[in-house]
């Protein structure tokens, strides 16, 4: 059979039944459906094998197959032509039938051509139980299915593995975690009857389990700490991550999951934590490249969730109707845009940052709980902000009644002060004659300027900024050498003397200041935000800055560091020429300025009885951000969060679905799947393809909420296998349908079909329990048997798709390091949280960006040894230890367990410090307690490492291995020590340096080998 | 039965494991062509070894070249500055294009608020070069001197009109991520060439006109969706040059070796057991590995260059990370048959002063690029060496921001551009399509990406409808469902 290789798969034998599933459909899908099949656009004749009614139809006195005739079925004498004129498939058409597929087409001509629906999309029932003699085979239905097969094939199982082994198959295929040799004792040392069920119990009922899962999840949720494009800014959608770990851990039912997290945001009274479930949709990747098109983006979005949903739940490649019908499965381009209106109405943009791509929720994660003392901060700081909420009302009336307008007298209350240095981060700064500074040459968009003013001894209580316009600048306004004559400055700060110590600023105004650029925003701490000057009068304006605390340096002189931050995106917004002025006075006069901004002042300008509500806003929003108690509360909140944050308690924002109230946004037909080639004669409505929902348009799932629910209905054939079969393929490596992303007729057919319906069946009635269905595969006789691999069953079944033996893989690289760590005893097990970075050679992210803060700077102290599910998600760059060992790129939603064996692999293992540093820390715990037996010490390295007691043969080689090293090292001190400083954590000096360094090298081997890295 | 490609390589697969056991050697050649030559066929009884080990019994056609050296320039490099001279953009200084003619192109976000589109004669003078009478700006002086031996595309065009996108497109015939690298392809289809040193390898530069520009991605050298082994591998610029490769300190090559043969012993032992052919597999890429740690450094030692050599690419070549090392590490891996070497060199996105940044951009990537292509002729690698040297899209004819007589910039513009091949099959001295009098459009012989692609692959004895993988039940190749060679500069 095609793509299978794999013996067993073979057609059925001369004297068998075709069935039309197995053997027929998967021949005609691959060489005929291209020209003969759903794709309206490309059908080549009228003859088509794809519907029932269409292969047996009648096509004018003839019958492209008539079941029972060869003679009469045309399809018979095409396959069989020689001329280049009649000849199926074409010559040109690069595609061949193989002799024995037209045996087999033939015979199921003969046969009567019985024809079935594509098994896929006939929903499962429960098949009956086959059943048996074997006694130990007999109890779970699991067995009996597999058994049947295995005596059709006439093979054997393969009997149990010994305790020791299974301990650690069940461990790491549940957890991705080896079980410790005190586990591994407890476990040898039950010898009740349910010691097997208790096991895989308590392994159920692990973080671990939890973990593990989540991280199989975050490969089908195209989950990533960056956004994917261009500069691949950072996002923090982590506490999705952190509430899926959470589902898995409660065992939410996989019914409830789904809908959470395809429409969690429109459930009744949905909960934050339902909304944060809808983040599924918003992990992908998010364009913010300089003059990338939102309407181009947004569709590539939604796409991908129509893409990736159906990749998840129903295991079907949707994305091939992005351009055209489906050439292989009935599911046409205007069904796939149909599925698109159900996920394109979240009013999105489609451009722009992940943290600021609305919608989005502000959450903390559901997993991490802040230490009390924390807590009692925050709230104390929440009660401050309330307290001054509730006297803002009063504290507002009384400003308002004296809200001034702006004085127009000048005033002797500001001195020139001589300024030492001006440097500009481009472009350059001269200095005139009348204590200005003129700025000159090009200094492109974000130019950054420094001064250094010299108070000496003098009380200072207020800095003023007057920007002066030039001749040689853009009329009218001539401030800037923009285009327009304008300038965006972003930030402001003062620091004083050479600490560098803030001068904090308490009130700042200026004479002038464009809507939605107000002089607040010089000092809000957001380079995103700034003040201009767009509309002012021609002539200079001005900004004041009054400090919070008079700086009185009479006992030594110092001087003030003025920094003017310009980080707008507009080309050459840089104020063009300015002076600088200091004042002493407590309240000096501000000349003609005023904090209030355009809009505030007109709103002040109209009597109070005329104001209309949107200008009482106005004025009562801007008092907001003068009233100092609120913002003095405000600042120590945001303190108190800003720690949380940084602790990965706090609230961060992440990316998720919210409906859009109101009439729906039209989807459309793409042409050619292009967004600027919509079919705008007709608004598709949301429908279902016709091949998985017959109903009418009524029938039809209306929204989201509905879509998600039909997936986890019973009407719905896909889902049930669909999940099934993953979470069979991450116990044995391959799932009973091997091609786990793609259900439909191009896809493999299950090498169990009566097993994979009837644990179908059993997942939705069990209520769609994970961990129950867990429990059923891992309690078989099937998951226990050996792995070892007999020749003869080797030539019959090399991918062990029968299960004529236990599962044996290589573990993936997240696993792999994480069992390291364990044997080293260095893996910190806290849960959830911000990502952290790991040991990461250097140099790697310099192909995306080469500036300081691209730079990867790994985690510190324990936060280097979490497990590797926490590790940063970069989508530019993966971590290199998970993608050596084949983890999926996370830029598009990946199912399908991938396994290669290469060198780069072996040199993973032989040289990343992660290992090596492991290795020292399992030689020490080793050395610690089995003091200098050499025999005892790589006894315990080994079994640390394997779960497994080394053999006499595998010690006596680990024992001369151990004394080589130990002459190896004790003639070369350095070496040793240089090889025991490896990493971040330092070395035991208490023990001995040879020993240490050579039990080091032993350890190392050991974790280097096959089985270290094996599940078996 | 089995036949198309992947079933195949799977049955391929399946009859190493089988007839595996017992006979050395074969498991490195399961490991599809990440490294070493596949040795199966021997085992299978092959009278004649072929020489391909890729999925590929045998050459499509007769190929030219036996591997490839892309130096892609990244970015976009201007091609009204550098390859393509329009005169009439002088005479018309300043004017709005739209009074000239009607604007139907997509514009990036960048320039699409502008209220002019003035148009941007270039200030550099070109001159014709070489028998050919090739027309090179100045700003080349060294490629201007090899004219002869390449073959410049004047027509090329794509789709995409941001980086990200186009960038992808060009190295996976995909603007969205997924899809494998060209590289990745060559290494599935015909796997390696050599037994010591990856098959393809991807090596990353920054040039001086615009360091921090258009980053790269790990995507544009993956495998896609084919399996992790056909990925390039990346050279690193610091630290081990493949990730991993040297020794711990404290730990050296006797040490080493002696770690390694104990794991092998008990790796055997564990084989022995379980005849698992994984673990013979694994017991083969330990050796690879070791080999590696040798043949990387001899690769990366130059001291073995006389200096003449060392001249020719310029004063940069001996400093890790430049363009100029990795073109000569390029010719190095030529040597040693590294089937795909791909270059990345960055900085050639001048939306702004332009004439600030791109002399400099053009003095680093001219001296080295001409030279590689000299000192591949002159050890007559050229004649089986295809090389490549372009971006990823072309740049506006008119000004993005304020046009002055001496400073202007250009958006990206995908409709027109201009890209220049060399070596092996390639017809040299050759200039080829045309664009109009304001390099806006192509008016003769466009050629498309997939086109490049289709060529690339002919010239290494592949049709490229027929190196196909299936996935997601759909046989995929590079170059999607499009594509022509193009003959006509095909020698």
């Amino acid at each position: 059979m095609l793509g299978l290789g794999v013996v067993f798969f073979g057609h059925a034998k001369d004297d068998a039944a075709i069935d039309f599933n197995r053997d027929i459909r998967p021949i005609l899908s691959d060489q005929c459906f291209r020209c003969h099949g759903p794709d309206a656009k490309n059908q080549k004749s009228e003859f088509r094998l794809d519907t029932q009614e269409k292969l047996f139809a009648d096509l004018g006195g003839y019958f492209g197959v008539k079941p029972g005739s060869l003679e009469d079925s045309e399809l018979h004498w095409r396959i069989r032509s020689d001329d280049p004129d009649d000849q199926m498939p074409p010559a040109d058409s690069k595609r061949q039938l193989s002799e024995e597929e037209k045996e087999i087409l033939d015979r199921w001509i003969q046969q009567g051509a019985p024809y079935a629906k594509h098994w896929s999309f006939v929903p499962p029932v429960r098949s009956e139980v086959p059943s048996g003699d074997n006694e130990a085979w007999n109890h779970n239905p699991v067995d009996r299915f597999m058994l049947a097969k295995l005596e059709q094939e006439g093979l054997q199982p393969t009997p149990r593995a010994d305790r020791e082994t299974l301990i650690r198959r069940a461990s790491l295929a549940l957890t991705g975690l080896p079980p410790t040799p005190a586990q591994v004792d407890a476990f040898l040392a039950d010898e009740s009857e349910n010691a097997w069920t208790h096991l895989i119990d308590r392994l159920l009922d692990s973080m671990d389990y939890a973990e593990h899962q989540t991280l199989l999840w975050l490969d089908a949720a195209r989950y990533a700490d960056t956004d994917g494009y261009q500069n691949d800014a950072e996002r923090s959608n982590w506490p999705w991550r952190d509430w899926v770990i959470r589902a898995f851990l409660e065992n939410e039912p996989f019914d409830q999951f789904t809908i959470e997290q395809l429409a969690g945001d429109m459930l009744p009274d949905a909960e934050p934590d339902q909304i944060l479930a809808s983040a599924f949709n918003r992990n992908h990747r998010q364009n913010s490249e300089g003059g990338a098109l939102a309407e181009e983006f947004f569709v590539e979005n939604v796409i991908d969730r129509v893409e990736t949903t159906s990749t998840v739940w129903l295991g079907l490649t949707m994305g091939c109707c992005r351009c055209h019908d489906h050439k292989y499965d009935p599911i046409t381009q205007r069904e796939f845009y149909q599925l698109f209106a159900y996920f394109n109405n979240i009013g999105e943009k489609g451009i722009g940052k992940g943290v600021s791509a609305n919608p989005v929720l502000n959450i903390e994660s559901p997993l991490r709980v802040a230490p009390p003392e924390l807590t009692q901060l925050h709230q104390t700081a929440r009660a401050t902000v309330a307290d001054a909420e509730r006297g803002f009302g009063s504290r507002f009336e009384s400003w308002l009644a004296t809200a001034l307008k702006p004085s127009d007298k000048n005033s002797e209350d500001w001195f020139d002060i001589e300024i030492t240095s001006a440097e500009t981060t481009s472009g350059e700064l001269k200095s005139e004659s009348d204590d200005t500074f003129l700025l000159t040459g090009d200094a492109g968009k974000n130019a950054t300027y420094t001064l250094t003013a010299q108070v000496g001894t003098r009380r200072i209580t207020g800095l003023r900024l007057d920007c002066l316009t030039h001749p040689s600048f853009t009329q009218p306004r001539q401030l800037a050498r923009s285009s327009n004559g304008n300038f965006v400055l972003s930030e402001v700060s003062v620091t004083r003397g050479e600490s560098n110590e803030p001068v904090p600023i308490r009130q700042v105004a200026a004479t002038f200041a464009q809507n939605n650029y107000p002089a607040s925003n010089l000092i809000d701490g957001k380079s995103q935000t700034g003040w201009a000057i767009y509309d002012s009068q021609p002539g200079s304006v001005s900004a004041f800055f009054l400090f919070e605390t008079p700086i009185d340096s009479s006992d030594h002189p110092t001087y003030l560091t003025v920094k003017l931050e310009h980080a707008s995106q507009f080309r050459d917004h840089n104020i063009g020429r300015f002076r600088i002025r200091l004042s002493d006075l407590d309240q000096p006069d501000l000349e003609g300025a005023s904090e209030l901004p355009l809009d505030v002042l007109q709103a002040l300008d109209t009597p109070t009885s005329q104001r209309n509500p949107t200008q009482k806003k106005t004025i009562r929003d801007h008092y907001r951000t003068l009233d100092g108690p609120l913002l003095a509360a405000q600042r120590e909140l945001k303190n108190v969060e800003t720690e949380l944050n940084s602790q990965g308690f706090g609230k961060v924002p992440v990316m998720v679905m919210r409906e859009a109230d109101g009439e729906p946004r039209p989807a459309y037909f793409l042409h050619r799947g292009q967004y600027t080639e919509p079919d705008l004669s007709e608004p598709l409505p949301r429908a279902l393809p016709a091949s998985l929902h017959s109903g009418s348009l009524g029938d039809q799932p209306q929204n989201r909420l509905e879509l998600s629910q039909w997936l986890v209905s019973a009407e719905n054939p896909l889902t049930a296998r669909v999940i099934v079969n993953r979470a069979w393929q991450s116990i044995f490596g391959t799932g009973i349908v091997k091609t786990t992303e793609d259900f439909g007729t191009q896809g493999e057919v299950p090498s169990h079909p009566e097993l994979l319906d009837w644990l179908a069946v059993e997942f939705m009635e069990s209520g769609w329990d994970l961990k129950a269905l867990f429990r059923l595969v891992l309690t078989s006789e099937t998951f226990q048997q050996g792995s070892m691999v007999d020749p003869t069953l080797l030539s019959r079944d090399p991918q062990n798709r029968l299960l004529a033996r236990g599962p044996r893989y290589r573990l993936d690289g997240f696993s792999i390091r994480d069992c390291a760590l364990q044997a080293a005893g260095l893996l910190n097990r806290e849960a959830g949280g911000p990502p952290v970075k790991p040991y990461q050679p250097p140099g790697m992210w310099n192909a995306v960006n080469q500036n300081a803060n691209f730079r990867y700077t790994p985690s510190q102290g324990e936060e280097l040894y979490r497990k590797s599910l926490y590790t940063y998600w970069k989508r530019a760059v993966n971590p290199p230890r998970q993608i050596i060992f084949d983890a999926a790129g996370r830029e598009t939603c990946n199912v399908r367990r991938r396994s290669t064996n290469t060198p780069l692999q072996a040199l993973a293992l032989m040289n990343d410090e992660t290992f090596l540093e492991a290795a020292r820390g399992l030689a020490e715990r080793t050395l610690k307690s089995n003091g200098k037996d050499g025999n005892a010490i790589v006894s315990e390295l080994y079994r640390q490492a394997t779960s497994r007691r080394a053999d006499d043969e595998t010690i006596s080689i680990l024992s001369k291995n151990l004394a080589y090293y130990r002459d190896h090292f004790a003639n070369d001190a350095d070496a040793a020590k240089a090889f025991l400083s490896i990493g971040e954590s330092l070395r035991d000096e208490s023990l001995d340096l040879t020993e240490h360094a050579a039990v080091t090298a032993v350890a190392h081997l050991v974790l280097n080998l096959d089985e270290t890295i094996t599940l078996e | 039965m089995a036949s198309t490609p992947e079933a195949e390589f799977r049955l391929r697969e399946t009859r190493r494991h089988f007839f595996g056991r017992g006979a050395r050697g074969v498991g490195v050649a399961a490991l599809g062509s990440l490294l070493g030559r596949d040795l199966g066929q021997a085992v299978e009884g092959t009278a004649s070894p072929s020489p391909l080990n890729g999925v590929l019994k045998e050459f499509h056609v007769p190929p030219k070249a036996k591997r490839v050296i892309y130096l892609f320039q990244s970015g976009a490099p201007s091609q009204q500055d550098l390859f393509d001279h329009k005169p009439l953009l002088q005479k018309h200084f300043g004017e709005d294009m739209r009074d000239h003619f009607e604007m139907t192109q997509r514009i990036t976000g960048m320039t699409a608020n502008q209220s002019t589109f003035p148009l941007a004669g270039t200030k550099y003078a070109f001159s014709k070069h070489g028998q050919s009478g090739m027309e090179i700006s100045e700003l080349l002086p060294h490629i201007s001197g090899i004219a002869d031996d390449i073959c410049l595309v004047r027509s090329m065009h794509t789709e995409a009109i941001n980086h990200d996108p186009a960038i992808t497109f060009f190295q996976t015939g995909h603007q969205l991520a997924g899809r494998p690298s060209i590289g990745s392809w060559l290494s599935y289809g015909l796997g390696s060439a050599n037994d010591n040193l990856p098959t393809f390898i991807a090596l990353v530069s920054r040039g001086t006109g615009r360091p921090n520009c258009q980053p790269l991605y790990d995507r544009l050298w993956g495998s896609g969706f084919l399996p992790t082994q056909y990925a390039g591998v990346k050279f690193m610029s610091v630290g081990d040059p493949v990730l991993y490769l040297n020794n711990p300190q404290g730990f050296d090559a006797g040490a080493r070796r002696r770690m390694l043969n104990d794991l092998a012993k008990l790796n055997e032992k564990k084989l022995a057991e379980f005849g698992d052919p994984e673990i013979d597999t694994r017991i083969q890429q330990y050796e690879m590995a070791y080999r590696m740690q040798t043949s990387v450094p001899e690769l990366t030692d130059f001291s073995d260059e006389p200096q003449h050599i060392l001249d020719m690419y310029g004063p940069d070549v001996t400093t890790r990370g430049t363009y100029a090392y990795n073109c000569l590490l390029a010719r190095r891996m030529a040597e040693r048959d590294v089937r795909f070497i791909q270059l990345f060199h960055m900085g050639w996105d001048q939306h702004f002063t332009l004439p600030k940044q791109l002399p400099g951009q053009c003095r680093d990537a001219d001296q080295p690029s001409a030279a590689l292509i000299m000192d591949l002729k002159q050890r007559g690698l050229l004649d089986d060496t295809l090389v490549v040297w372009g971006g990823e899209f072309g740049r506006t004819s008119y000004c993005q921001g304020k046009l002055e007589r001496d400073n202007y910039g250009r958006d990206h513009h995908p409709r027109c551009f201009s890209l220049w091949l060399a070596g092996a099959g390639i017809k040299s001295g050759l200039t080829y399509g045309a664009t109009d009098e304001w390099c806006y459009n192509i008016t003769e012989n466009p050629v498309h990406v997939h086109d490049l692609h289709a060529t690339m692959l002919h010239l290494l004895g592949i049709d490229h409808e027929r190196l196909t993988y299936r996935f997601q039940g759909r046989y995929f190749r590079l170059t999607d469902v499009h594509g022509h060679v193009v003959e006509d500069i095909l020698s």
